[in-house]
């Protein structure tokens, strides 16, 4: 163990000091040796400071203690400006009593607090300094500098509509105006493409008259009706199993996504082709399995047409929807699962409980999505029947197509597309709302 | 580590954990399940395997029954070298490609600045252009399409100057920049990014154009390349507005064109030849771009 040194901030230092004057020394220690040791070590040290202090500590001599001078009295200068401040007797005392001085009125309210506080600190009020700071020369502001200033505040006050005018004007024109200009047009009815009349309301009236617009509108109705019965449950049970799987999912995914990248006109043909009545491959392959030739009309039987081409809408969409399910299942905590199959749930309990809540909103925008896609369908139709075998599968798109332009009757196409327009406009109010209330 | 991954992933499964696949109702379900999915990918894909084979289908086999069809199929793949003879597929692909990138050049350009300007500098009156932009989104184009190809009939500022627009690629150019839905994409990619940069770059002296240009489009890349790749794809697939649009066969776009076989009375062997091929442009920019693809779908369906 070693011993502690006397200094505990020197440390082994004056340990090692200790022992070499030992070694040096030996058993013959005197009083002369050791002191002449210390001599010599202490002078010989680099560091003298730390060793000096138990030599030439001292109490101080008497003669040396401080004395604190006692402050004098002053006396108030008599012919300050301050001449009316109370009696002799109150200015001997000014801590225990202060007398209320009183200051001229030129002074402001400022100038009398910071005299008062002198007075109660000092006792004495010190003059206010007549001192006046010099005024800095300012710029003088030239006409022009304030033309400058003045259009800068405007440049500030404007930042960022240049970069926001190309939008606007291309919006302008091939948005806003064309919007405005449909509800114009619905109120003219057109000769020719060059010269019209204004009618009022009588092409709405026509509308309303017309059966085969509500035909048409039916069909609307009911092709998007089929494109959300099956385009909204039949990709979410398949995202659910493509989503378990360990491999191949991508494979999948891709796989239901290929029809979704390939554009309308090429599927709508290949389409009208796999629904040829006599060598279409659906009518083909059902031959093998039922006894003589089946000769189902896809496309050509009025009850089936709007059916068939809901299926390849829903063909085309079903990708799309499982990525936007899969994008949502993504997003549900795993440890919910391993709760629920601890708890003992069932398949079913898990999709009732964990999933559905989950992917609420993600269905209910593909919902919406798919009836307002079903609604718009146009080139589908327009490829696969041209609204079908006696107007069965006219939807309103290509109605609102072909009044326009095959038999020019313009203002009441447009009349169509405004009504149109207001249920797809209302559609999406409706979503936004039920959007807003679920927060 | 790569064993960690592995058992990591084996536990991956949620709705069919291994444990709970021991029990014989759970397998039969879980199978049963899969044999459907995998029958849904098969039958998704049929159609175009279908395509294929038709497009090699001599002409006298075309119409026979299936059973004979499969009995002796021989590929043969002149019909694609007939499709392409005659339809001109140059002048369509070119047409579209030119079309496409200029749009989508346009596009780019035109509704990123927008985008910009709303989320981060904020002119007076923002909010009820933003308004303005936002109910452009929910108006389908059939409803505007009259009264915009009256306009492209007479382009220009009325007793002024007109042009006929119709039967040019500015029909087809100028109408697709107004897409509303790239502005709002682009805004909620703005309000994340940070105003460091710009404010770094306003100190810096730069104006407001050049910190747009300097700043902000180098930055935003990825944003950028998925609204490249989403709005091409759009462009390049539109139908609607080009059949109202274009009538003379020198512009027509490749979707046209394709519709304009089948309306011809080719050959279905021909024609799906047609048709396969006017598939691979698609195809091939899904397969450089997939990421971009997926993203951008998901993206404009979560902001509707």
């Amino acid at each position: 163990m070693k011993k502690r040194s006397w200094n505990s901030r020197s440390g082994l230092k004056g340990n090692v000091m200790a022992d070499n004057l030992f070694n040096r020394v030996g058993n013959d220690l005197s009083e002369n040796a050791i002191t002449g040791m210390l001599d010599e070590a202490i002078k010989g040290h680099k560091k003298e400071d730390e060793a000096l202090p138990i030599i030439k500590m001292k109490l101080p001599s008497a003669e040396s203690t401080v004395k604190i001078p006692v402050k004098a009295e002053k006396k108030k200068p008599a012919d300050s400006i301050f001449k009316a401040i109370g009696g002799a007797e109150e200015i001997k005392a000014p801590a225990v009593q202060m007398p209320a001085i009183k200051l001229p009125d030129t002074l402001t309210a400022s100038q009398q607090m910071r005299k008062r506080y002198r007075y109660r600190r000092y006792g004495m009020p010190i003059r206010m300094s007549t001192f006046k700071r010099p005024v800095t020369p300012m710029p003088e502001i030239t006409v022009k500098d304030r033309k400058k200033i003045k259009f800068h505040k405007f440049m500030k006050s404007i930042l960022g509509f240049e970069l926001l005018l190309p939008a606007v004007l291309v919006f302008l024109f091939f948005s806003w105006f064309p919007i405005i200009k449909t509800f114009a047009i619905s109120l003219r009815s057109f000769d020719t493409i060059n010269s019209s009349v204004f009618v009022g309301f009588d092409n709405f009236a026509r509308i309303i008259g017309d059966a085969k617009f509500w035909e048409a509108f039916m069909h609307s109705i009911t092709l998007s009706g089929i494109v959300v019965l099956l385009g909204t449950w039949l990709p979410f049970v398949l995202a659910l199993y493509v989503y378990e799987m360990r491999k191949g999912a991508g494979l999948m995914k891709i796989l239901f996504f290929i029809p979704f990248l390939t554009p309308a006109v090429p599927a709508a043909i290949l389409w009208k082709w796999m629904y040829n009545q006599g060598f279409g491959l659906i009518n083909s392959v059902l031959s093998f399995f039922t006894p003589g030739q089946v000769n189902i009309g896809w496309l050509t039987d009025p009850n089936l047409a709007l059916f068939s081409i809901a299926i390849v809408f829903v063909w085309k969409n079903t990708g799309w929807a499982l990525l936007i399910y899969m994008a949502g299942l993504q997003n549900i905590p795993r440890n919910l699962f391993e709760d629920a199959s601890l708890s003992g749930a069932s398949v079913g309990t898990k999709i009732k409980e964990i999933i559905l809540p989950a992917l609420k909103p993600v269905i209910m925008a593909v919902v919406f999505i798919q009836i307002i896609s079903g609604m718009q369908v146009f080139t589908e139709v327009y490829i696969m029947t041209n609204g079908g075998p006696q107007g069965s599968s006219e939807v309103i798109a290509t109605y609102i197509y072909k009044k326009a332009f095959l038999y020019m009757d313009i203002g009441y196409a447009s009349g169509v597309a405004v009504f149109f327009l207001l249920l797809l406009v209302s559609f999406s109010l409706v979503k936004l709302k039920i959007a807003g209330k679920r927060g | 580590m790569a064993k960690r991954v592995k058992m990591y992933k084996e536990e991956t499964r949620y709705l069919f954990p291994s444990y709970e696949l021991k029990d014989k109702k759970t397998r039969v379900i879980y199978g049963l399940w899969g044999a459907f999915t995998v029958t849904g990918a098969v039958l998704v894909t049929i159609p175009f395997i279908w395509m294929l084979v038709t497009a090699m289908l001599p002409a006298e086999m075309i119409f026979k029954p299936l059973k004979e069809v499969m009995a002796n199929f021989k590929p043969d793949a002149s019909h694609f070298v007939r499709a392409w003879e005659i339809t001109p597929f140059q002048t369509y692909l070119f047409n579209t490609f030119l079309i496409a990138l200029a749009a989508v050049a346009g596009q780019i350009l035109i509704c990123s600045a927008a985008a910009y300007s709303l989320s981060k500098l904020r002119p007076p009156f923002y909010q009820a252009v933003m308004l303005l932009f936002l109910s452009t989104i929910l108006i389908p184009f059939e409803t505007i399409a009259v009264p915009l190809y009256l306009f492209m009939r007479d382009f220009g500022i009325e007793g002024i100057f007109t042009i006929n627009l119709v039967n040019t690629y500015w029909a087809l150019i100028l109408p697709a920049l107004a897409a509303a839905i790239n502005i709002f994409i682009f805004k909620s990619f703005f309000d994340k990014m940070p105003n460091d940069f710009i404010e770094a770059a306003r100190v810096d002296g730069y104006s407001e154009i050049s910190i747009f240009f300097r700043i902000i489009l180098p930055i935003s890349k990825a944003i950028i390349s998925v609204m490249a790749v989403l709005n091409f794809t759009t462009i390049w697939n539109s139908f609607f507005w080009p059949l109202i649009v274009i009538n003379e066969p020198e512009i027509y776009t490749l979707m046209l064109g394709i519709y304009k076989i089948i309306e011809e009375g080719q050959p279905w062997n021909v024609v799906m030849a047609a048709v396969s091929i006017s598939m691979i442009p698609t195809l091939v920019l899904f397969a450089v771009f997939q990421r971009q693809v997926m993203r951008g779908v998901l993206f404009t369906t979560l902001q509707e």
